[in-house]
């Protein structure tokens, strides 16, 4: 019961990340884009699985055994040639290969049920930063995995409405410190670790540096340079420049989705529209999925 | 506790200006608000509640009430062998117009509170346990380095450290030890020191 990765492409495992060691150091990590990592996750009926982030293609695998899979992200994804469905669970019937490849400078997700990637501090998250976690995936490397349940409920099920999503608006709620990053702003440098802007307007009361505080995940740092660095997924746990503001949970995914050279909006809202955001995309992720059993009998 | 609040995104409030170590109010902020996650900054403490509710009004009504246990359970004396042979020595020493010899005895016969364990994993920001000593007026390195090695003791800002792993840094170096500060496969403990232990680092010859 055999996974073999035949093509690695650039590709990591993440899961929901490292929450309970931030008090040592150790950062979060975790899916860059927790919105298709969520969809991957529940269209396989697992909750916190460990997942292929598959950030460029081409990618390949081959499996000795049948499994369960569900592909989220803009690709193309086919089984021995044959062009197959993204955003939907799928079968990979026994000694077949499936083949990914991101359209987009965006990751796609690769849920597998039942794949076993070991834990580290707790998660499977590999950590760009801090090099905790699974290595990124290599040619030839194999994994355990359980053969799949031809009954399992999850088969067939398919994403009916992507959540609806303006990537290159960035919602955020201002403070702790006060610097006005609202506005237009281009991608200089994407990685899981943050995203630098750049403008030929930085801001320009930036200059000081403060005792390290703790920071997080889509904090927008502001250094010296007034150029602002959103932090990503595999961030330190504490930073010394002072931060505008925080982009809201509901927009945390569209970071994974920026490439370098996209324009983006930084849009500062309240903590309630920040509130009302959230529980919309969580409306929207758990009805985005239609199961076989929602459709009822012909 | 008195304290300065900001909103720190949706979730978190941030607490400056307070009395005493950050880490040292933990245990009490952690009995108020049993929903939150407590964080330490050097000077800071964040609380990240899961809710929406109006955390800064929250937080400002309990303050008063919320006093500093100061009591760090189970807090450990951990003596770190150190082989003073760091490449920015005598840098430290000629700026401070000390000899080499005085810059390590300075060092090491400071004893170091574990103040934050930040940055990087396992990484401690060690603060002199009777606030000052003679390294204190040392910065960071204009340029930082961009690979300082695993086990590396540096100091700057008043402070001292050491690297647990590889990893780029700007503290002056001046030491080094074979004690591991971080081990990633101990998910019960995987770092050596906690917030409030303290250290003392220990000369061994080379």
């Amino acid at each position: 019961m055999t996974l073999t990765i035949v093509t690695a492409g650039i590709t990591v495992i993440e899961d929901n990340g490292r929450y309970e060691y931030a008090h040592l150091g150790v950062p979060v990590s975790g899916a860059f884009d927790r919105l298709s990592y969520a969809l991957a996750c529940n269209l396989i009926n697992e909750s916190n699985a460990p997942v292929f982030e598959i950030l460029r293609g081409p990618f390949q695998l081959f499996s000795d055994v049948a499994i369960l899979l569900s592909a989220v992200g803009d690709a193309q994804v086919s089984i021995d040639g044959a062009i197959s469905s993204v955003n939907s669970v799928f079968v990979l019937e026994s000694n077949k290969s499936l083949s990914v490849t991101p359209r987009i400078d965006a990751p796609v997700y690769l849920a597998i049920k039942g794949l076993l990637a070991p834990a580290v501090l707790g998660s499977a998250s590999h950590d760009t930063l801090s090099n905790l976690g699974p290595e990124p995936l290599k040619n030839g490397q194999t994994f355990d995995t359980k053969e799949l349940d031809r009954n399992d409920s999850a088969i067939g099920s398919f994403i009916a409405t992507l959540p609806k999503s303006l990537n290159t608006e960035l919602r955020y709620v201002a403070g702790p410190h006060s610097l006005d990053v609202a506005g237009g702003w281009k991608v200089e440098i994407l990685a899981r670790s943050g995203v630098r802007l750049a403008s030929p307007n930085p801001i320009q009361n930036a200059s000081s540096s403060l005792a390290s505080f703790p920071v997080m995940l889509g904090a927008i740092q502001v250094p010296p340079s007034g150029l602002p660095v959103i932090l990503g997924p595999d961030c330190g746990v504490t930073g010394g420049y002072p931060v505008a503001g925080v982009v809201i949970d509901a927009d945390l995914h569209k970071l994974a989705r920026l490439a370098t050279g996209t324009s983006i909006s930084l849009i500062p809202v309240t903590k309630e529209q920040a509130a009302q955001a959230s529980s919309a995309l969580s409306k929207a992720i758990s009805s985005a999925i239609t199961r076989p059993s929602d459709l009822g009998s012909w | 506790m008195k304290a300065k609040l900001s909103q720190y995104g949706e979730h978190s409030v941030l607490l400056e200006e307070f009395e005493g170590f950050p880490f040292s109010w933990v245990e009490s902020l952690e009995k108020h608000f049993p929903t939150a996650k407590v964080r330490v900054g050097l000077e800071s403490l964040v609380l990240t509640f899961p809710d929406y509710s109006n955390h800064i009004s929250l937080v400002e009504a309990l303050l008063p009430a919320i006093e500093n246990t100061a009591v760090i359970r189970n807090s450990k004396l951990v003596e770190i062998p150190t082989e003073y042979s760091g490449e920015d020595l005598e840098l430290v020493a000629k700026t401070l117009g000390l000899s080499v010899a005085q810059v390590i005895a300075e060092h090491s016969q400071t004893l170091w509170t574990v103040k934050l364990i930040g940055f990087a994993p396992g990484f401690p920001y060690l603060v002199p346990s009777a606030g000052t000593t003679a390294l204190s007026s040392i910065g960071r390195l204009t340029i930082p380095r961009t690979k300082v090695p695993a086990g590396s003791i540096g100091i700057a800002a008043g402070m001292s450290c050491v690297y647990p792993s590889e990893m780029p840094g700007g503290w002056h170096l001046l030491g080094q030890t074979t004690v591991q500060l971080f081990d990633a496969s101990n998910s019960n403990q995987p770092t050596l020191l906690a917030n409030g232990d303290q250290v003392r680092f220990v000369e061994v010859s080379k």
